[in-house]
């Protein structure tokens, strides 16, 4: 198994800030080619890619732009989501800081192809550097005649701002992004309408995440026919995998899709586990997806086998985990980030995961009774049922999954002085 | 199939049943309307679904997981399930979520009883220990703490967020917001300002849609719950609009403890404004009047009913035999119920036997039933309230409706900010509605006719006219074309200050609209041009043939909850009930004979006149029923010189007023909450008014007081009821000849409405005006009666306010109001205010010809340099000492919207 590096071909080549370098190693070819085509041609050439959304949702992201471009209203937005909140992932960061020009690229053509003059993007708060670096970017752009009036001397003219995170996780769901950028509380929003129809300040407006758009520059450069070639057909491109946890090399490692299995990317990227003990669990779509336990690890890696494994693709954030460690731990953990981060607009998610995350906390401690295994149960399927937003309708899942793969850890973990 | 509205309608199955809704009704719509009740904490019909609550899952065949059925619109063939063992484990689970964080007060909680969340905790048999009971924190200060009016309880909130959607949708508000995360999730205001410094408008919404008891009336805590009270519905009793709402009355203490409404009452949508939801501390107040009162050597001793009214028609019977009748003048009350109004009408006409009957219409709308019934041969409101929410322009001019009007100026807002209706604001005052308006046309008071006509001849000009109902359906086009020639917009300039492009522009978004709907009130009426006014309004109507058809027309908004009842009744000095003139011999003959006596065929004194009549020693005695001169009307030191001349004076009262303190008798009269009746509202809906508590004392209802005193003058009068009365009504008034108690139980008629079978009028003069062709009138731009100069610089305007009702007899009474609206103020601009060393709060002398009065400064920019405003609902720093009471000839109404003042830095005067 090998990495197929197409968005990361340049990462580590040149200096962040020096465009020439990046015109040198291929770049704006996708954007200069799209100027020269219709608005509609490039939506088409993005539906044929077959591109989805890296987010975590997995939306195609031709249909999305196609959606937003046939909305009678104006102005519209572009909005690029870089608030990387999902535990286990980062590799949007390493697109920011290490091809930051092959990102606005993809914005560029995103809003040609809308019809946006405003884009925004959107970055985590606590990516300082990479923020204070896109502050400059936005600069040099607007001296390279890459943002504002008349870009690379056609009739397209767009502004950028960057905007910032404050640090909360929500603010990632493309509502409570728009709601942000509003001035407003980060809240999510009630669908539909979905950001298509109703998004920015009540106009159409497209949201994609950074990785999402690193793709479209290649796209348009080679053409969809070319892209496809690499990955599977329902499935097509590469993906970002974010290796971490127990494993002896994390990093992100950018391999196409269906080019090998969980086993061999955790083995021969990861260098296998930190302690060479055997593996656990593995949740392979980010801190909000479902557990994997070792048998499943032999699944290909495409959204279709993940699903089918019983978890899900997400944002390819993979977490090793060793079999030492106890389920009740490990969820202790993803509770301890995501029983916090609720933005508190639906019931059961608001209450749910602090709940969840008490009883867990209690477990742990050893004070559990047979009672809260059912709790947590409870919660957890209201939540996932019952949930505006992917925050809630995902953060119950490794829970629920660990309750089902791992029932002595839990077990083990009551209380057993009799009351 | 398509129904009227263009909609398509959709078949489904819910839970088995058929059913066939329009395109757009959401599951949890379609299912309501068939009786299955699907569980929701944060569903309101006034407001855009926000699903927060997740209760109302549904599971929709063939489709993944559940979907909340307040959101997701029905779909022909659609299958629904609304509740299986899975979608109630959830329910349950939520709830008891949600009970994990209510603290259950039940035992103590005003809503007991009406609590949706106490309801679906049985219904799913919740365990409210089951993810562990709440921590009681200790009370915390909150935005409502310092709140006289709102009480809100952040531990028995749900966060469902219904009254922050509510504050932001409906009264546009946007006072209310969330703070804080998770467990330390509130509502609250921004930056938790105290909400009677917040943006809040206090309409009680947020009370209103609150499920969990969270949000109360403050002053209803502990004054009973659901199960103790008993609701009464009626109508407001403030403004014209005619909201709907229900009196919440504790039997055990005949005490009103709190007023809702419904959202399917007609016209108000279960919406308040402040005064029907928080102003009702007046009726069980201890001022009010329990006997009757007869002054002796200047002071008032009580007195029997009996000997009242012997005095009562001693005297009148003295005055009548030796000055004749006509020395003998009534004033009768738009506040009085519509059988009230019939009685005094026919008591002063047949029992005294003149036609000197006027009410306080003179003072706010005598202009509009005057222009109008030239123009359209009828002077009400030409459409329903429930059509402006349709139209494509709506033209405001001289109406804040916001604050005069709050309920219409609901649709308005909700025209023009969600429905993209294209709202023209002419207003010499930056106005809350100015907020939501395409453009504001800030003319100089008393310049609307010069205004009016720029837009004619625009339109004119560029051939925007509608030629086709011109020709069709009006006449005298020519005339009207001749005057409004020599106003181009240039020329209007100069007068009125507004832009000439900005009036040319106004001209063609009203006239290319397809439905365009003019609302006017005092700003048009209350002028020495004021007929002109109205006549120039409706030439504009007709000119773009925007008149008898829905959505368009000319709309005055009338000030007081029955005036438009009183105009109809006949309490006016020149026509019968039903506006058939007391000069026609026929009618005159129609009435004799209904009434069995002789009746006089002249046209009677309107209400200043009256005034200048008794100054003047013509008019000897004075029965008032309700109303308050003393503070209502213009020019109030000549007014009191009057009522301190007459030789006798009669009130009629709830309280001992301004006015009633002059009379030698004061009878105790009911208060709308403790009658039966009618009040007809702005929309010509005649709509029943109930009683839902007992009178305090000896008080009696108005029209059985005027029966006794018509009785012992020798002409007898006597009902068994008001229902009786409405009969007599009927029999008599072709525009309420179809109307009986029986008819408007649910939601009322709107007249005409000719006989037992006709449906009521939703709009007028469709294909035909009511005088048969509209008239166009030539008017041309005259001057106000006094205008600035160098000894008084200002143009003063008065006007209302939204907390305060009239001459604040009521509203001063409530608790709620008092804290937002304490006392009187003049608005200036902030320039003059610089000028002047005025500072924001500072006392000021406002003086005009006429008197002077101190009062408080509010310095921004509401008004335009040069102008200034007060509100006349204040006793203290009462407007009218400074008001002109010069007339418009035709109507009689006096100019309270323009007269000149001066100001000048005052030192507060300590005596008050």
């Amino acid at each position: 198994m090998k990495e197929s590096k197409v968005l990361t071909q340049r990462v580590g080549k040149y200096e962040p800030l020096d465009l020439e370098a990046y015109k040198a190693l291929g770049g704006l070819q996708g954007l200069r080619r799209t100027l020269a085509m219709k608005p509609e041609s490039v939506i088409e050439e993005i539906k044929k890619s077959g591109l989805t959304g890296r987010g975590g949702a997995g939306f195609p992201a031709g249909l999305k732009w196609a959606l937003t471009a046939q909305e009678k209203q104006e102005p519209k937005y572009f909005l690029c989501n870089a608030d990387e909140g999902e535990l286990g992932t980062f590799k949007d960061k390493v697109l920011l800081d290490g091809d930051p020009w092959a990102v606005l690229e993809g914005i560029l053509i995103a809003a040609y192809a809308i019809g946006a003059e405003q884009a925004y993007i959107y970055i985590k708060g606590e990516y300082e550097e990479t923020a204070k670096l896109w502050e400059q970017i936005a600069g040099e752009a607007e001296k390279a005649g890459l943002l504002g009036k008349g870009i690379l001397g056609s009739n397209f003219s767009v502004n950028l701002q960057v905007a910032r995170g404050r640090g909360l996780y929500i603010a990632g769901e493309e509502f409570a992004l728009i709601s942000s950028l509003e001035t407003r509380r980060a809240m999510s929003r009630l669908k539909p309408p979905y950001p298509s129809e109703e998004g920015l300040f009540g106009k159409p407006t497209v949201v994609n995440n950074v990785e999402t758009i690193a793709n479209v520059p290649v796209i348009l450069a080679k053409g969809a026919e070319e892209y496809r070639k690499l990955g599977v057909e329902d499935d097509p491109g590469t993906r970002l995998f974010s290796l971490s946890g127990d494993v002896k090399k994390s990093g992100v490692y950018e391999i196409a899709m269906g080019s090998g299995t969980l086993k061999e990317l955790i083995d021969e990227f990861g260098r296998g586990t930190t302690h060479g003990r055997a593996i656990k669990a593995v949740q392979p779509g980010g801190g909000t997806s479902a557990f994997l336990a070792r048998g499943s690890l032999g699944c290909k890696l495409t959204s279709k086998a993940i699903s089918e494994a019983g978890s899900g693709i997400g944002t390819a954030g993979v977490i090793v985990y060793e079999e030492d460690r106890s389920a009740v731990d490990i969820v202790k953990g993803l509770l301890q980030y995501y029983g916090a981060e609720s933005c508190g607009r639906c019931a059961p998610c608001r209450i749910g995961s602090v709940k969840m995350r008490e009883i867990v906390d209690n477990l742990a401690r050893g004070n559990g009774a047979e009672a809260d295994l059912m709790r947590l149960r409870e919660i957890g399927n209201a939540c996932v049922a019952g949930s505006t937003c992917g925050m809630g309708q995902a953060f119950p899942l490794p829970v629920l999954s660990a309750l089902e793969l791992f029932p002595e850890d839990f077990e083990e973990a009551l209380c057993k002085v009799p009351a | 199939m398509e129904g009227d509205t263009g909609m398509k309608e959709v078949s489904l199955e819910i839970d088995g049943k058929k059913v066939t809704v329009q395109e757009d009704t959401t599951i949890l719509e379609a299912s309501k309307g068939v009786g299955i009740d699907i569980p929701h904490l944060c569903y309101d019909p006034r407001v855009p679904p926000i699903g927060t609550c997740r209760l109302c899952l549904v599971q929709i065949e063939g489709q993944a997981g559940l979907s909340i059925s307040c959101n997701t619109p029905v779909a022909e063939g659609m299958r629904v399930c609304t509740e299986n063992e899975e979608i109630a484990a959830i329910r349950k689970t939520i709830l008891e979520l949600i009970l994990s964080q209510h603290r259950v007060a039940c035992t103590s909680c005003d809503q007991e009883g009406a609590c949706k969340l106490q309801d679906y905790a049985y219904r799913y048999q919740a365990d409210e220990a089951r993810f562990g009971l709440p921590e009681r924190r200790p009370t915390e200060r909150n935005y409502t703490t310092k709140s006289e009016a709102i009480l809100y309880d952040p531990d028995k909130c749900i966060l469902c967020g219904l009254c922050v959607k509510y504050c932001e949708e409906v009264p546009m508000a946007e006072a209310l917001t969330f703070a804080g995360m998770l467990d330390e999730m509130r509502v609250s205001t921004a930056f938790g300002t105290d909400l009677p410094e917040s943006p809040c408008v206090l309409c009680g919404g947020c009370i209103a849609v609150c499920p969990s008891g969270a949000m109360v009336d403050r002053a209803a805590i502990g004054k009973g719950r659901e199960k103790d009270l008993i609701k009464t519905r009626t109508v407001c009793a403030y403004c014209g609009v005619g909201c709907q709402l229900d009196l919440n009355v504790n039997p055990r203490t005949n005490k009103i403890v709190r007023v809702t409404s419904e959202p399917e009452y007609i016209p108000n949508r279960g919406n308040l404004c402040v005064k029907g939801k928080f102003g009702m501390d007046f009726v069980g107040h201890p001022d009010r009047l329990t006997t009757p009162l007869i002054k002796r050597n200047g002071k008032f001793e009580q007195a029997s009913w009996e000997e009242a009214i012997k005095l009562i028609a001693d005297r009148l019977g003295q005055i009548k035999s030796k000055t004749g009748p006509d020395s003998i003048a009534g004033l009768s009350s738009a506040k009085c119920t519509n059988e009230d109004n019939y009685v005094f009408q026919k008591f002063v006409r047949a029992a005294v036997g003149t036609n000197n009957v006027d009410h306080c219409a003179r003072l706010c709308h005598a202009s509009t039933v005057a222009g109008l019934a030239r123009a359209f041969g009828s002077g009400a409101m030409t459409n329903s309230i429930d059509e402006i929410r349709n139209a494509e322009c709506i033209f405001v001019i001289g109406s804040n409706t916001s604050e005069a009007h709050p309920v219409i100026a609901l649709h308005i807002k909700e025209a023009a900010a969600r429905n993209g209706a294209k709202l023209i604001v002419a207003d010499p005052r930056d106005i809350e509605l100015v907020r939501f308006a395409k453009l504001h046309l800030q003319q100089q008071p008393g310049t609307d006719v010069a205004l009016v006509n720029a837009m004619m001849s625009v339109i004119i000009n560029e051939n925007l006219l509608d030629k086709d109902f011109v020709k069709a359906r009006t006449e005298n086009f020519e005339a009207m074309a001749e005057a409004v020639k020599e106003m181009t917009p240039e020329k209007a300039e100069k007068i009125t200050t507004v832009p000439a492009e900005k009036i040319r522009e106004a001209a063609r978004i009203y006239a290319k609209a397809k439905t365009a709907s003019i609302i006017f009130s005092m700003g048009i009426t209350q002028h020495t041009t004021g007929t002109d006014n109205v006549l120039s309004l409706a030439n504009l109507a007709m000119l773009t043939g925007n008149v008898g058809k829905e959505s368009a027309g000319v709309n005055p908004l009338r000030g007081q909850n029955n005036v438009q009842g009183a105009c109809d009744l006949g309490a006016l000095p020149n026509v019968y009930p039903g506006y058939q003139s007391v000069e026609d011999p026929q009618i005159q003959a129609k009435f004799k004979k209904a009434w069995k006596t002789n009746l006089s065929g002249k046209s009677g004194l309107t209400v200043v006149e009256m005034i200048h009549a008794i100054e003047a020693g013509s008019v000897k005695a004075l029965y008032m029923m309700g109303e308050n001169p003393a503070l209502s009307d213009p020019n109030l030191n000549r007014t009191r010189k009057a009522l301190e001349k007459v030789d006798f004076l009669v009130s009629q009262e709830v309280f001992l007023s301004e006015s009633a303190q002059f009379a030698d008798v004061v009878l105790p009269s009911l208060c709308f909450a403790e009658k039966d009746g009618t009040f007809t509202n702005t929309e010509r809906r005649i709509q029943r008014v109930r009683k839902a508590l007992s009178p305090p004392g000896e008080a009696r209802d108005d029209w059985q007081i005027l029966c006794d005193v018509s009785t012992a003058m020798g002409y007898a009068m006597r009902y068994e009821n008001a229902s009786e009365i409405m009969d007599e009504i009927a029999s008599v008034t072709p525009i309420y000849g179809g109307i009986s108690f029986d008819r408007i139980e649910p939601v009322g008629l709107q007249w005409p409405c000719l006989d037992k079978d006709h449906p009521g009028t939703k709009y007028l003069h469709k294909g035909e005006f009511k005088r048969g062709k509209g008239k166009f009138h030539a008017v041309r731009f005259r001057e106000p009666a006094e205008t600035p100069d160098k000894k008084f610089p200002f143009i003063l305007s008065t006007g209302r306010q939204l907390y305060q009702f009239h001459t604040g007899t009521l509203t001063r009474k409530s608790r709620a109001i008092d804290q937002k609206s304490p006392t009187g103020y003049v608005e200036l601009h902030h320039e003059d205010a610089e000028k002047y060393s005025i500072g924001e709060g500072d006392f000021v002398e406002v003086s005009t010809r006429r008197g002077k009065v101190i009062t408080k400064a509010s310095v921004g920019s509401r008004v335009a340099k040069g102008w200034l405003f007060m509100p006349f609902h204040f006793a203290e720093g009462p407007a009218n000492m400074l008001t002109n009471d010069a007339l418009d000839p035709i109507a009689k109404i006096p100019e309270f919207k323009v007269c000149a003042a001066a100001i000048k830095k005052a030192e507060p005067d300590l005596e008050r």
